[in-house]
């Protein structure tokens, strides 16, 4: 596959009304990405032709498998792979029996060394000979998704494909699906809520709430510059308020909130004015502590005074709240903090560049 | 026990029971995955056997199978025969009258087919009839064995109906249900007895076998 366009797709009651083109070309791996009940898997389906539209239009290298209600190529004809949340793997056939479901007449022929190489492919060479009731969850997944790679298909659609397994299988999983994507040089369109998988799997991220696409870009440029409050809210940045702007000057912005100044590096498409409340979003990653006086100039052109006010541990990490005027949160590591010695109260200075004060117009869209 | 009626009622079954498999399975399964807004009326007209009088039933067929009829005439050009008063119309309203007993036991257990597993199917590329030969009716054997049960056993205990269309004609409609009528119009009690004590005993055993098919969950684990 080289392009699927899914132009002005309207779909069921969900009210999900979406401009996407997806080209293989440019990213081989596209994630769908937004919080439940926002469309995702509507349109996922919608895709692999397993529903219908309510109307617009589905295209894909050029030939239109849904035009308004009705559905040109059926499901069977469009060659599409699809990664269940549940696996679904038919549970009367053995492992080799549903890896082999799928191919056809043509490829029986090497049948044997297809089904063996697909599920060594997928990391479950091992599993061959067993049945589908003796997998584990992420056991049958790995074989749920050679299922739908032996055909070879031109397209693989993949929905919320790790939410039913634990946290370390999920981990691995990833990482061996966005290879084994890469490696077959098979095209994705993968459904997600979690941000992380979203970071692991995506070349590009698209970013759908209520039901429309918001934001579209690669992964770093979405989480990090994302385009509006809401898609700010989605993909999680931490420390998201609303400044007004005070200067313009040598590639910066200058914002008050809350009657603190920060600096911001200015963004192309951003054109904001004296005096123009936007948001301002600073990812907690990107947030710096430190005590004592510090006089060295410092790349770090925001410095601020400031208190913690709240002190979380988050697995391996700390968010360590602060109040700097305003409410901000700083990731740091455990040993970090017993290097600091925080507690709740302790004075400190957090610092971030300019670069990871990302401002978002509070205008609904982007002027491009 | 009149051995040519236990013959021909065997025969009759058997025979309704492969014709109505064949029937009964692609309805099922039209009926359980059709998203149509007509499907409840086909199921109504499906279950209609259920609830109708045999003799209502009975009159239609024998209306619509006699040489009065368009469909009567046509057999009767093409065989020479009528169909009404023979075998083959009795077959013909065996069919129809058991057809419930076929389709809503298909109809229940693919409904319960896992609707991912049917999706999975077809975008996997395969098309309607392979998804249901492969995938629905492997997972739906128990419905099957009990549809071809009742199936058989209903046909073997149908009265009125076979009175209607078929008549009392020996070794062409005389079934088992209607030698017992008969024997009790003859004052012949013991033949009558002899006759309704076999059709007790099968029934009871075909629906012992029934229910221990419904009870025992399918294992797909090979031993």
């Amino acid at each position: 596959m080289s392009s699927l366009t899914c132009v002005h797709a309207a779909i069921r009651r969900h009210i999900v009304d979406v401009d996407l083109e997806i080209n293989a070309a440019n990213a081989l791996v596209t994630v769908l990405f937004g919080p439940s009940g926002s469309g995702k898997t509507t349109i996922l389906r919608a895709v692999a032709g397993l529903d219908p539209l309510d109307g617009g239009r589905i295209s894909c290298d050029g030939v239109t498998w849904n035009d308004e209600q009705r559905i040109v190529v059926p499901a069977r004809q469009r060659e599409i792979g699809y990664l269940f949340q549940d696996h679904a793997l038919f549970p009367h056939l053995d492992v080799r029996g549903n890896v082999a479901y799928g191919l056809n007449r043509g490829q029986r022929a090497d049948r044997t060394a297809r089904i063996r190489s697909t599920l060594a492919a997928a990391g479950a060479g091992h599993l061959e000979n067993r049945h589908v009731r003796e997998l584990s969850g992420g056991e049958a997944q790995r074989v749920a998704l050679a299922r739908s790679i032996a055909p070879q298909p031109r397209l693989l659609l993949l929905d919320e494909p790790f939410s039913a397994l634990d946290t370390p299988t999920r981990a691995r999983l990833r990482a061996d699906v966005r290879s084994l994507l890469i490696n077959t040089g098979t095209p994705a369109l993968v459904v997600t809520h979690d941000r992380s998988e979203a970071l692991a799997l995506a070349d590009r991220i698209c970013v759908i709430v209520e039901g429309r696409v918001r934001q579209v870009g690669a992964p770093e440029e979405v989480f990090d510059r994302p385009g509006d409050p809401q898609v700010a809210a989605v993909v999680g940045v931490e420390t998201a308020v609303s400044g007004v702007v005070a200067a313009n000057r040598d590639g910066v912005t200058d914002v008050v909130v809350h009657g603190v100044s920060l600096v911001a590096a200015r963004v192309p498409d951003v054109h904001s004015a004296i005096g123009d409340e936007v948001l301002i979003c600073i990812r907690a990653e990107d947030v710096s502590l430190s005590v004592g006086a510090e006089d060295a100039i410092s790349s770090q052109r925001n410095r601020l005074p400031a208190h913690v006010s709240r002190i979380t541990r988050e697995g391996p990490l700390v968010r360590v709240d602060l109040d700097a005027g305003f409410g901000l949160s700083s990731y740091i590591t455990r040993p970090a903090l017993e290097d600091l010695g925080l507690a709740v109260g302790s004075p400190v200075t957090a610092s971030f560049k300019g670069q990871s004060v990302h401002l978002i117009p509070r205008a609904p869209a982007l002027q491009s | 026990m009149d051995s040519e009626a236990l013959w021909l009622t065997a025969r009759l079954a058997l025979l309704t029971t492969v014709i109505l498999f064949v029937i009964a399975v692609p309805l099922a399964a039209w009926l359980a995955f059709s998203t149509k807004r007509w499907t409840p009326a086909i199921e109504a007209v499906v279950a209609l056997p259920l609830v109708l009088p045999p003799t209502v039933l009975g009159y239609y067929l024998l209306v619509a199978l006699g040489n009065q009829s368009p469909v009567g005439r046509l057999w009767q050009d093409w065989t020479g025969s009528t169909l009404a008063f023979t075998f083959t119309g009795l077959l013909i309203a065996s069919v129809l009258y058991s057809l419930p007993f076929a389709v809503q036991p298909m109809l229940s257990a693919f409904s319960g087919v896992d609707r991912s597993l049917i999706e999975a199917s077809s975008v996997l590329g395969r098309s309607w009839i392979v998804t249901v030969v492969r995938v629905v009716m492997p997972l739906s054997t128990a419905g099957l064995a009990t549809a071809i049960v009742l199936t058989f056993a209903h046909t073997v205990g149908e009265f009125g109906v076979v009175l209607m269309v078929g008549g009392n004609i020996s070794g062409e409609t005389r079934t088992l249900s209607i030698d017992v009528y008969d024997s009790v119009q003859a004052f012949d009690y013991s033949a009558a007895g002899r006759t309704s004590l076999f059709l007790l005993a099968f029934s009871f055993v075909v629906l012992l076998a029934t229910y221990i098919i419904r009870r025992r969950r399918i294992n797909w684990v090979h031993a």
